[in-house]
């Protein structure tokens, strides 16, 4: 699915962009497998390349606030004491504004547009990561080889990223595949209200905004089903995916079995989505 | 054992309390006396075994001695080749200068290396961190270590879930052989292990003893194993060292009431020893709330009234002078 | 000796196997197990990890792990005076519970997962009963207490009240013996309950132990991994190696005269407060192998020095030594002897 959105001119053969105001909301057909929108554009290829934006956003944002959420984390976890005192509050201080107000606040103040989107979902979203790698460090520091580690002098940021790091591989994956769908959906929500990423710019999100008249919702259900649709396969998708890759890093596993399981997860996801 | 020679560590009046924090302002209501106050010498070339039972402190004491933890009172002092230097509070640079001296193996075998690192990659990182910088040198190191402990080099590139326990011990041995010790602390290395596992990790250690002269400290819960691998043993109870004495001289020459019932209490072949059983009443008191005078009055057949008013010290034994020492008011201390 | 011709035996296991499931393969974990357990005696079922002791004592309670099964073989039960097949039992039925608790009485080793931390001590032991038995709750507490009194807990009475991290290990022990002999059973399984303590509450627990054999001519089956505890308390020993009873017998037979080179290996391999420090303690080469790896033959073929080829070719049986002192071995002479080895290992 990914590999299709990057590669959405392509695939249709026709540019989102291309507006041919005569044949403005038509239903599906041969020429047009999702139908047009209100400015004659191909659906198909609009929802292709708003995935694009779409996923872009999420992985980037997940992935920019895992990682503030692993570093502040293992920081925090491992040290302890007053250092993870003042994260902690400084994390629970940005949890208990409700996220909408935040990122109202951030847009005004940074505007519109894809890569303030990202910045703002990483901004605000670090903070599950946070407690999660947290946690695994509060345990993890107290095992055996962490210990033997010490009293061979190994180096505290040595100890830190370079053995109990791996070790919380496993949670961070899933809480990464985890926030690509929430900020998908969070994106959508945000660009269907007209505040995320401006309709310029197709994404899933905003191609929603369309269904913000219910004349549209009920006659040219085309034009919001297919991205709704869009966005509940990718996240099942992602989620799947995530569920493999934390098998496939646990070098307990046998080598075999996950490979196994890893082809298994691939074709059933593409037989899926073919 | 030449006694004129200095020791390799001397460990001097160690102390480690623990805060007891309590109430609403989380003020410090008492203690936990983990040690309190151990006196120990150990030299070149020997093994003392340490033993006790839960919460004696013997396990705090190794994990001190490491430098794993900071005593609370008392001194540490090693010897890196002119004479003893105090090693309480090294930090930086000395302190990894302490550390490639003096290694330590863990009691759980199955935690005690990273689950995601190959078992090779982890014995060559430890040379890298000690500064070993040619790759060749790290690996003869690697090899000579795994040679002397009965791995096969191939083993190497796999991962620690791979091996058995006592495989796994034996490999933890090699990493801390390869970085050329003086003296390794084994806590509880074999506890976790089938007996003729152990037996075949006790045999190692003393080969290995015998080819490179390390000193040892090897704690142990097991008192027939803690004779059987040292040279000298040491009896721990609360927080205190009780006795030493030569391995060889148990049971018969034990003193210490505590160290009497602790031998007797070990199940044994002989059909008489049942009948000479110490039965100890009760239980080890809660180390929050020592006794005053000795930690062992509260359950010492022996017990007289100076044993519960005044702690009584280490001194060379009277009865069988030389190198036993006693911590007991029974004891009068050689002339 | 048979349960069914011997009124002097309380439990009679007659060639029992048991098998795991485990993904796609079956385990043959119990093999040919057979033991008969005369009343009022105390068994000790001896090995390292691995053999089945635990599984032994599971299989006669019928608590195997869901993928576990008996897979042949009888447990006969000698209760007042019927005979009880307890395989044939259904593993939650009235009659099996009805057994296990009040007939056959179960003590483990960790004490703090066995019992329940959100309850008293005092209701956990008292449960029992009162499953078992039709008295009233003022009664079985009374019970309770004296029974406290008896296994040496001090202040019976409060520490009826007490929550199990109250205890230190050796009383949460005591509670364990509480709870398994409150109902009067007549046999006790205990599956290695010292092993976590320390040696001088060990020492406690099994005089508690050997009392209530004596007194109240309750049937001991103490699994352990330690001989010398083995040597102070048991009337008859069983060695046990990846499933098989390897040797059998009085404690004064297995344990001063074994014969089968796994028991020589393991006494000879635990060094005693008296032994030698200049002979090297006797190892085993290798590790206990998996059971889908021994599948034919002697399973201890591959680690003894005085196997020979015709070993690992049929399975063993056992070879009478006295009318009580079993060995499963084909290498013991006429007088029930091993060869002597030259060089470390035997030669055809």
């Amino acid at each position: 699915m990914i590999l299709s959105s990057i590669f959405a001119v392509q695939i249709s053969g026709v540019s989102p962009d291309y507006i041919d105001p005569i044949n403005g909301r038509l239903g599906p057909s041969l020429s047009h497998l999702m139908g047009t929108d209100q400015l004659g554009r191909d659906m198909l290829s609009r929802i292709l390349s708003g995935g694009k934006q779409s996923i872009y956003i999420g992985i980037l944002a997940s992935f920019l606030a895992n990682l503030i959420g692993t570093v502040l984390g293992a920081t925090a976890g491992y040290l302890g004491g007053k250092i993870d005192a003042v994260v902690m509050r400084i994390s629970e201080l940005v949890m208990t504004f409700p996220q909408l107000i935040l990122v109202l606040i951030f847009v005004s103040l940074l505007g519109q547009g894809i890569n303030n989107v990202i910045i703002v979902f990483a901004l605000t979203g670090w903070m599950t990561t946070f407690r999660l790698v947290r946690g695994e460090f509060f345990s993890l520091r107290e095992e055996a080889f962490v210990e033997a580690d010490r009293a061979f002098g190994f180096s505290k940021p040595r100890i830190i990223f370079r053995h109990i790091l791996p070790n919380t591989m496993s949670p961070i994956v899933v809480a990464f595949t985890i926030n690509i769908a929430i900020f998908i959906i969070a994106e959508a929500g945000l660009s269907f209200l007209g505040l995320g990423v401006p309709v310029t710019t197709p994404t899933w999100g905003n191609l929603l905004t369309a269904a913000q008249n219910p004349v549209v919702v009920n006659e040219y259900w085309w034009l919001w089903v297919f991205p709704a649709l869009s966005i509940a396969m990718f996240v099942l998708g992602v989620n799947f995916v995530g569920d493999g890759l934390r098998d496939v890093l646990d070098p307990r596993h046998k080598s075999l079995i996950a490979k196994n399981k890893w082809k298994k997860i691939l074709v059933g996801r593409l037989g899926r989505k073919k | 054992m030449n006694k004129n020679s200095t020791p390799i560590y001397k460990v001097g009046q160690i102390k480690k309390h623990f805060p007891v924090l309590g109430g609403v302002l989380r003020r410090t209501k008492g203690y936990v006396k983990a040690l309190d106050g151990v006196d120990l010498e150990v030299f070149r070339g020997e093994t003392i075994s340490v033993i006790g039972e839960s919460g004696c402190g013997k396990t705090t004491l190794g994990r001190m001695l490491a430098l794993l933890d900071k005593p609370t009172g008392g001194e540490l002092s090693f010897d890196f080749g002119q004479g003893l230097q105090d090693v309480t509070n090294l930090h930086g640079t000395d302190q990894m200068r302490f550390r490639k001296k003096v290694q330590m193996i863990f009691q759980d075998p199955y935690t005690s290396f990273n689950p995601r690192q190959r078992v090779g990659a982890a014995m060559d990182e430890v040379l890298r961190v000690h500064g070993v910088k040619d790759e060749a040198e790290r690996n003869a190191r690697i090899l000579e270590a795994c040679e002397m402990v009965n791995i096969r080099p191939e083993y190497l590139q796999r991962y620690p879930h791979e091996f058995s326990g006592g495989q796994r011990q034996r490999l933890a041995i090699a990493r801390c052989l390869a970085t050329k010790p003086e003296l390794i602390i084994a806590d509880e290395i074999v506890s976790a292990l089938d007996v003729s596992i152990q037996a075949q990790i006790v045999n190692l250690l003393l080969k290995i003893q015998k080819e490179t002269g390390l000193s040892f400290i090897f704690v142990t819960h097991d008192v027939a194993v803690a004779r059987y691998v040292g040279h000298r043993v040491a009896v721990m109870y609360l927080g205190n060292v009780v006795e030493i004495l030569p391995a060889e001289s148990l049971p018969e020459a034990a003193e210490h009431p505590y160290t009497i019932a602790l031998l007797s209490a070990v199940p044994s072949m002989n059909p008489n020893a049942k009948d000479q059983r110490v039965a100890l009443q009760g239980e080890v008191p809660s180390p929050i709330d020592m006794p005053s005078g000795c930690a062992f009055s509260t359950r010492c057949p022996s017990v007289m009234d100076i044993c519960r008013t005044e702690r009584p010290v280490l001194k060379i034994s009277n009865i069988s002078k030389g190198d036993h020492q006693v911590a007991c008011h029974l004891n009068k201390g050689a002339k | 000796m048979s349960l069914s011709t011997d009124k002097d035996l309380i439990l009679d296991l007659k060639n029992v196997n048991v098998k795991f499931k485990v993904e796609d393969d079956t385990l043959h974990i119990l093999r040919d197990v057979s033991l008969s357990v005369p009343r009022g005696s105390f068994l000790c079922v001896v090995g390292e990890s691995g053999c089945g002791k635990s599984v032994t004592a599971q299989a006669i309670v019928q608590l195997l792990p869901d993928n576990g099964e008996i897979s042949s073989g009888n447990i006969l039960f000698s209760q007042s005076e019927q005979v009880v097949e307890l395989n044939k039992l259904e593993k939650f039925g009235k009659q099996m519970r009805d057994i296990r608790g009040a007939k056959i009485g179960m003590i483990f080793q960790d004490t703090l997962s066995s019992l329940n931390p959100a309850h008293k001590v005092g209701r956990q032991v008292a449960e029992s009963l009162l499953q078992h038995l039709p008295i009233s709750k003022s009664e079985a507490r009374t019970r309770v207490v004296e029974l406290f009194r008896k296994l040496g807990i001090p202040d019976p009475e409060r520490r009826y009240e007490a929550y199990p991290h109250e205890f230190s290990g050796g009383m949460r022990q005591r509670v364990m013996i509480a709870i398994a002999t409150v109902c009067e059973p007549d046999l006790v399984i205990a599956d290695e309950p010292t092993t976590a303590l320390d040696v001088t509450i060990q020492a406690q627990i099994m005089t508690l132990l050997k009392d209530l054999q004596k007194s109240a001519g309750k049937t001991f089956i103490l699994i352990t991994h330690n001989m010398a505890l083995v040597s102070e308390v048991a009337d008859q020993v069983a060695v046990m190696y990846l499933g098989r009873v390897v040797e059998y017998g009085s404690v004064d037979e297995v344990l001063r005269d074994p014969r089968h080179p796994y028991t020589k290996a393991l006494m000879a391999s635990v060094p005693t407060l008296d032994a030698d420090k200049n002979i090297e303690l006797q190892t085993v080469e290798g590790q206990t192998p998996s059971p889908a790896e021994v599948t034919v033959g002697c399973e201890f073929a591959g680690r003894c020095p005085y196997a020979i080829s015709a070993c690992k070719e049929k399975t063993i049986e056992m070879t009478q030594i006295t009318s009580s002192h079993e060995v499963r071995c084909i290498r013991l002479d006429e007088n029930g002897k091993l060869p002597v080895l030259v060089g470390g290992a035997s030669h055809e």
